[in-house]
């Protein structure tokens, strides 16, 4: 008997080999060590190198003098250089795409141009074609990050690609490269969305700009119930209550997440109709579902729901539910449920409620109330309270005969807030939000009348412009005691839009009709509200029957998109005050409503205006942030609206105004400055003033003089100015310049197109081809738009070039500067200036066609092509010079 | 020709401070960039900017003890702003309280925070 | 004869030696393997994307981190502090003062202005009493709740908690653990990744913290612990987490989430009934009991695994208290295993029962004991002249340098995931700890759960121990 033999080399054998990987890997860890730190340490030396050449680009104004702008050249060529080492390229993405965390506003716009100049994008569709998830994913997302819209086509190609991360990467892709990226990204989804990209989607279409939300009730019905949800959840963010039918059939979800949302839209939407169905589900209900449900009944619920609360009080066993019950009995009839321990019960709830007992306490010994009718009042109250709510969110939703109803059981005692809200958007919407405060109040008739659904941009915009703390804070500012506010807010967003949201707490109130038709004038709004503030003598006749006058605060904040905004509160004393009737258009312009309402604040002591010039930092700050919020596209006639409110901004708008206009204005604006620097006593104003006069005089007049030499060149020259650079250009060149003429030729360039279609290289023939099409295209684009126009050249190029086209300009001269001089630079450059060739084929093999430029940008590309030209010849020099 | 403000950017992330210095440089006004809460302390020791623009996230010595340091140890009234990351609202209050004048958040917009230096600097 | 089939057994308790060294060295593998996988694969997955961009998100969801406080005076306000300094809007935080008998609570009633507010509570939860309920007047203190109740442990102190939060998911963290600004967004990606399976419960990798240099409630630089026991345990904890759990995450079957910084799914927490009061490794016991919940109700979950370093801990520098400590977890260890016995090899539990909890019996639990049993039969074998030099030198050796070679790994991995110590010194220091450790602190170890056992097997009544906090460094 033995036992088998054991191999102890065998031991001793692994024991080496174990010593091995040991010495290896301690090996390793020095290797790994040193490689990842001279790794960042050569990171961060680029960096440093890189940095101030992109703070260079980023601050580049147009308005930068000789020295300065071959500076700029010099340094275009010296990153060019930088850019052909792809550990430079990699550092520069790095270094913008970390820039883009951190930066914003127009410094971030002009990052985007940047990177795309650089040519940077091209190495991230590099990353498309990759066969690994982790690179593909990453160039998505460098794509998206840097807003490379054109990318939009390729990335929505993997959607549905079955590797998580680079499905979920270009599902945010979709939402941001695309406002409507979010409708084709719910139709073509067929994978689980988790909430983790719900969540970031919802983080990116909030942060679209003119984002409009589709009717998100078509994908309640999809059979992907991760569509579901996140469509309720989109619903209930926008506010869309078009879909409350659905919204009720949902509760019976087997999904809990869906249920779930499904209940907070009725909550929120305070869909009466949903109560009975909530019950019926309530009993199969998980615990917290049932607690969401028993606060939906809180809020929307009446007596008639009682014996149900009733019957969960005694079936439930679990105590968080009964004591929610309790609570929820209390909220619809308050003292139903006495505290009976020796605990004190409070809720938010009953914190309402002691808020109005004392409101209600006020008025009865205003009006000397019987007692008996407090407890019976108290709940007329609370019904009027959640009515109003819900009208506040809804305001569709609400049925002008109930409230009618209910108001009118009151007897003229209580007080209720009524808060309206006037928004109006550019597409020709307007919503109103009302609260005020009154003795009696009568149904307010909101017929809204537009061709798409206003609610959804109202909350949206209220959402966007009054944040609730914000707001609530502005109203804590004037709610100081029980006063009667009228705070209404106009908030224009761009030229048409408008948002009016006022606070009115009045005594006796008649029927506010507010009747809201977008194809009638914005401008009545304010002409109405103004007939209110301006019809002095009706009022301080009323005011003057009053003896125990009630003090009524009047504060509208108007607040204009193109950051000149304005705030003037303004206090009114009076005891009534007549039906506002607002009508509300968006089609005629917007100044006419600035005008309208600087006519009304103009006129302070007719109505007893007390303008209350804003000292306190933090509310400096909140409209501050509101005007950030609306940074939009801007319009050329809101420009003038600078002359008309200029003067009566304190400092800093005023500096933010100027700054604004160096931004957008043009030569136009140049009495205006003058004037102000006539008038404005504020030094630094005066001085920047005069930087931005001096800057605007300075563009007009070289620009003028520019279109004098391209005048005389094109006169000379009569031809393409590519014709000459391509004759003497290799395939290589020729089919990169062909790619140049389709960016910024014209008409011109046709004929030489032309010829070039039998020449005998077969790639520039069908390129030459492609080319020649497209430019026809767009030439008669041009034409029909120049058509509308008076065809003065002049006005045109006052515009000034937006730095992306700056950068194009020069990226095209020096282009062309080397390519004439050296041969060798040529060579080196055009490899880089192929790859947009390779998309071409990458088009072609995806099938996708880029988006057509739009025709704003052929606008630009007219004056630009003949503006490169003039400088062309203006530069040159300064670069022999080097 | 008026003499430069002296401005004191304390900013650790070095792209972002040379990107902002340079901004504010351009605007007019003499930049000197410290990385952290350090350099910052040594630089004030000598010398007395005209504002300070701070991030409220540094190595060392957080901008809620610069604001601190400046208030209470130098008992000076220099404006800061804050530069604070976004939704770190605890830190935002506590800045106020300590006595910062003005903060702008991250993301920065350099412009703005030109506007909002110009702003702290006409109020003085 | 006799003579001969003692060495037969003898021989074959060699062969049963190897045998279990073998399938050890197997399952060492495997597990450095799929921590591998995982860890590149994480990384891949993670190198993108701003987190920060969503903490405000109207559908971020709401989360509570209860941090239980006993006796914490020293530290307890400036923990608090940065608690509440973290990048993430819709979160509370719960401070529950477990009776101490110091002042803590007096500290921050003080220093965060704390008013007592009235709150029903439910009669049927089964916590020690509650004294009060604390809010702070100061708005910018308003994610602050303090819970004052009487000393009923770690376990009792979470549950109420967990009783007393009402958001979704909740934190249980220790008080004096430093969390970095975004941990709660990893936290709450993590939970919010999946769409096929629900998350019940996140953890993390703790970090020594000890000698970092912290201030203002922020890591300012990562140092290497300057005393030995902890340069031990931060190699230890680096094996543990980088690659042990990385690996138990890749087949998810983790089975353990560190007291100091786990997340869980609410609900499910309560359905379990919350942490087992009556063991010292409630942190243990409760992943099991949910994991178990959720087999039971047959729902589809899992356990995630955050590898970045987002909590940072003080780890015992003395021997007496790290005894204690291991001493603990052994009991807690053996107390779970127990509660839960049901599960061992019962295939109705899927991985759990067949992989993760024999792991845990045979490795965990079984494994010190061998160790301790095996030493001593190797001294009364030497002693009787009885051992096989030959086999007993080459295993000891094969063992040693497999676990020397398995430490090194971690190091490596660790420096190429984190790179966080740069200095050659402090390499060369833990590769050196690295070196002496199975000579020098495993022994410690063992020695603890052999103890820990022991107790737990005779009922010697033994508590938590305590810890005395340093607190850490002031600048």
């Amino acid at each position: 008997m033995s036992s088998p033999k054991i191999h102890t080399d065998l031991l001793w054998d692994l024991t080496c080999l174990f010593i091995g990987l040991g010495l290896l890997y301690f090996v390793l860890v020095f290797y790994f060590r040193n490689k990842i730190s001279s790794k960042v340490k050569q990171v961060v030396l680029r960096k440093r190198e890189l940095s101030p050449m992109i703070s260079e680009f980023l601050f580049y104004e147009e308005d930068a003098n000789k020295e300065e702008k071959s500076n700029y050249i010099t340094l275009k060529i010296e990153i060019r250089e930088l850019l052909k080492n792809d550990f430079n390229r990699k550092v520069l993405s790095e270094v913008l795409l970390d820039l883009q965390k951190d930066v914003s506003g127009n410094t971030e716009t002009r990052l985007f141009k940047l990177y795309q100049d650089l040519g940077l994008h091209l190495d991230a569709y590099e990353k498309l074609k990759n066969w690994r998830w982790e690179i593909v994913s990453k160039g998505i997302s460098d794509l998206t990050t840097m807003q490379v819209f054109d990318a939009y086509g390729f990335i929505i190609k993997f959607i549905n690609d079955k590797r998580g991360v680079i499905r979920k990467q270009s599902e945010i892709a979709a939402v941001t490269l695309k406002n409507e990226g979010i409708n084709y990204f719910l139709d073509t989804t067929k994978y689980k969305i988790s909430q983790w990209q719900q969540l970031k989607m919802l983080e990116v279409i909030r942060n679209l700009e003119n984002f409009e939300p589709p009717r998100f009730k078509a994908w309640l019905t999809s059979s992907n119930k991760d569509v579901v949800l996140f469509g309720l959840r989109l619903i209930k963010f926008y506010n869309q209550n078009d879909a409350n039918t659905s919204i009720i059939q949902l509760i019976r979800h087997r999904n809990n997440n869906i249920k779930e949302e499904a209940i907070n839209c009725i909550k929120k939407f305070c869909i009466l109709e949903a109560i009975a169905p909530l019950k019926l589900v309530f009993w199969k209900c998980k615990t917290d579902i049932k607690i969401l449900i028993l606060d939906t009944i809180a809020t929307l619920g009446d007596e008639s729901d009682i014996p149900f609360l009733r019957m969960v009080e005694k079936k439930e066993s679990n105590f968080v539910i009964t004591s929610k019950v309790l609570s929820t009995i209390n909220a619809i009839v308050p003292e139903t449920i006495l505290p009976t321990k020796g605990l004190e019960v409070v809720t938010k709830e009953d914190m309402v409620l002691e808020e109005e007992d004392v409101l209600v306490n006020e008025t009865l010994d205003h009006k000397k109330d019987s007692p008996e009718t407090n407890t019976l009042e108290k709940d007329n109250i609370e019904e009027l309270a959640f009515a109003q709510e819900s009208e506040i969110e809804e305001i569709n939703l609400l049925e002008p005969e109930e409230l009618h109803e209910e108001t009118s059981t009151i007897n003229a005692t209580t007080e209720i807030d009524f808060l309206p809200h006037i928004i109006a958007d550019n597409e020709e919407m307007v919503a109103i939000f009302q609260e005020p405060e009154m003795e009696e109040i009568k149904a307010p008739q909101a017929e809204v009348d537009s061709e798409e659904n206003v609610t959804e941009i109202a909350d949206e915009m209220s959402g966007i412009l009054l944040e609730p703390s914000e707001f609530s804070k502005e109203i804590d500012t004037v709610t100081d005691s029980v006063e009667m506010d009228f705070l209404p807010h106009v908030i224009a967003d761009n030229e048409e839009t408008v948002a009016i949201s006022q606070e009115p707490e009045m005594e006796e109130t008649k029927e506010p009709e507010v009747e809201v038709d977008s194809e009638e004038n914005v401008t009545e709004i304010v002409d109405d509200m103004s007939r209110i503030l301006l019809e002095p003598d009706e009022l301080s006749k009323e005011i003057d029957t009053v003896i125990d006058s009630v003090e009524m605060d009047f504060l509208p904040h108007i607040i204009d998109d193109n950051e000149e905004g304005f705030t003037i509160p303004q206090e009114l004393e009076m005891e009534e005050i007549k039906v506002p009737e607002v009508k509300v258009d968006s089609e005629e312009s917007f100044i006419e409503i600035t005008d309208e309402i600087n006519k009304v604040l103009l006129e302070p002591e007719e109505i007893n205006f007390l303008p209350n010039v804003i000292e306190d930092s933090e509310e400096e700050c909140i409209v501050i942030e509101e005007l950030n919020i609306h940074t939009g596209p801007l319009n050329k006639s809101s420009i003038n609206i600078f002359d008309n409110n200029f003067f009566e901004q304190d400092n800093y708008n005023k500096i933010l105004l100027l700054d604004t206009l160096e931004d957008l204005g043009s030569a136009k604006e140049l009495p205006f400055l003058k004037e102000i620097i006539e008038k404005e006593e504020n030094l630094a104003i005066k001085e920047r003033a005069m930087e931005i006069l001096n800057d605007f005089s300075e563009t007009n007049y070289s620009l003028n003089k520019e279109s004098n030499v391209l005048e005389n060149e094109n006169l000379n020259e009569g031809n393409s100015i590519f014709k000459q650079l391509f004759d003497s250009s290799d395939e290589e060149s020729k089919l990169v310049l062909l790619d140049q003429i389709l960016e910024i030729g014209d008409n011109k360039e046709i004929s030489f197109l032309k010829t070039l279609l039998n020449d005998e290289n077969k790639a520039i023939r069908d390129k030459s081809k492609t080319v020649k099409t497209e430019l026809e295209k767009r030439n008669q684009f041009e034409d029909m738009d120049n058509g509308t126009r008076d065809g003065n050249k002049e006005v045109e190029l006052l515009f000034p070039l937006t730095p992306g086209d700056e950068m194009d300009f020069i990226q095209t001269i020096e282009y062309k500067a080397t390519l004439s001089e050296e041969k060798t630079e040529t060579k080196l450059i055009i490899d880089k200036k192929l790859i947009p060739l390779e998309f071409c084929f990458l088009l072609d093999k995806l099938d996708i066609k880029l988006p057509k430029p739009s025709s704003i940008l052929d606008k630009d590309f007219t004056f630009t092509q003949e503006f490169y030209k003039s400088q062309e010849a203006s530069y040159n020099p300064n670069k022999k010079k080097k | 020709m008026e003499e430069k403000k002296q401005l004191l950017l304390a900013e650790d992330d070095e792209l972002l401070a040379s990107l902002l210095s340079y901004r504010l440089q351009k605007g007019g006004y003499e930049v000197s960039h410290m990385r952290d809460g350090k350099e910052v302390k040594e630089h004030l020791a000598e010398n007395t900017p005209d504002i300070i623009v701070s991030d409220i996230m540094m190595p060392y010595f957080s901008g809620i003890e610069l604001i601190d340091f400046v208030r209470n140890e130098l008992g000076s009234k220099i404006p800061i702003i804050i530069i604070s990351s976004a939704g770190n609202e605890e830190n935002v209050l506590t800045a106020f309280e300590l006595g910062a004048n003005d903060f702008i958040s991250k993301p920065v917009s350099p412009t703005e925070l030109l506007v909002r230096v110009a702003r702290e600097l006409k109020k003085v | 004869m006799d003579n001969g089939i003692f060495e037969v057994i003898l021989e074959y308790i060699n062969i049963v030696f190897l045998l279990f060294t073998i399938v050890l060295f197997v399952l060492f593998t495997i597990m450095v393997y799929l921590s591998t996988r995982n860890s590149i694969h994480y990384r891949n997955k993670n190198s993108f994307g701003d987190l920060s961009k969503i903490m405000a998100s109207p559908l971020a969801p709401s989360i509570t981190i209860i941090a239980p406080a006993y006796n914490e005076e020293a530290t307890i306000v400036e923990n608090i502090r940065s608690l509440l300094s973290l990048q993430y809007v819709n979160y509370e935080v719960m401070v529950v003062n477990d009776g101490s008998k110091d002042d803590t609570l007096k500290k921050m009633i003080d220093s965060y202005d704390l008013e007592k507010i009235e709150q029903e509570i439910d009669p049927n939860w089964k916590s020690k009493p509650i004294r009060g309920i604390y809010k702070s007047k100061q708005l910018s203190f308003s994610k602050l709740t303090v819970i004052d109740k009487e000393n009923g442990g770690k376990s009792d102190a979470l549950n109420t908690g967990v009783q007393l939060s009402d958001n979704k998911y909740v934190g249980c963290i220790d008080v004096d653990c430093l969390l970095m600004p975004d941990a709660l967004l990893h936290v709450v990606k993590s939970f919010y990744q999946r769409t096929q399976k629900r998350v019940i419960a996140v953890g993390g990798v703790i970090r020594v913290a000890n000698s970092c240099k912290i201030s203002g409630g922020m890591l300012e630089e990562i140092r290497l612990p300057t005393n030995w026991l902890a340069r031990f345990q931060l190699l230890e904890y680096t094996r543990s987490f980088i690659l042990g759990r990385m690996a138990w995450g890749r087949i998810d079957s983790l089975l353990i989430i560190s007291g100091a910084f786990g997340f869980f799914d609410r609900e499910i927490v309560m359905a379990v009934g919350g942490y087992d009061t009556n063991t010292v490794g409630e942190d243990m016991e409760i992943v099991f009991k949910m994991r178990k919940y959720m087999h039971d109700e047959n729902l589809p979950y899992t356990v995630e695994y955050i590898p970045d370093p987002l909590c940072w801990t003080e780890v015992p520098e003395d021997l007496k208290i790290l005894v204690n400590q291991r001493d603990r977890w052994a009991r807690g260890n053996l107390e779970t295993l127990q509660k839960h016995k049901d599960m061992f090899f019962n295939p109705k539990y899927g991985k759990l029962g067949l992989i993760s909890y024999p792991y845990w019996f045979f490795y965990e639990w079984l494994a010190p004991l061998l160790e301790f049993v095996g030493f001593f039969s190797i001294i009364v074998f030497i002693y009787l002249g009885i051992i096989n030099w030959d086999f007993f030198i080459a295993i000891t050796t094969t063992i040693y340098m497999f676990s020397v070679m398995i430490s090194f790994y971690a190091i490596l991995w660790d420096v190429y995931s984190y790179n966080q110590y740069t200095k050659t010194k402090d390499l060369l220091t833990l590769v050196f700890c690295a070196i002496i450790e199975p000579l020098v602190f495993h022994p410690i170890v063992v020695f603890s759960a052999v103890r820990g056992n022991y107790k737990k097997l005779f009922r010697i009544k033994s508590g938590w121990g305590s810890q005395v906090r340093k607190g850490f460094a002031k600048v």
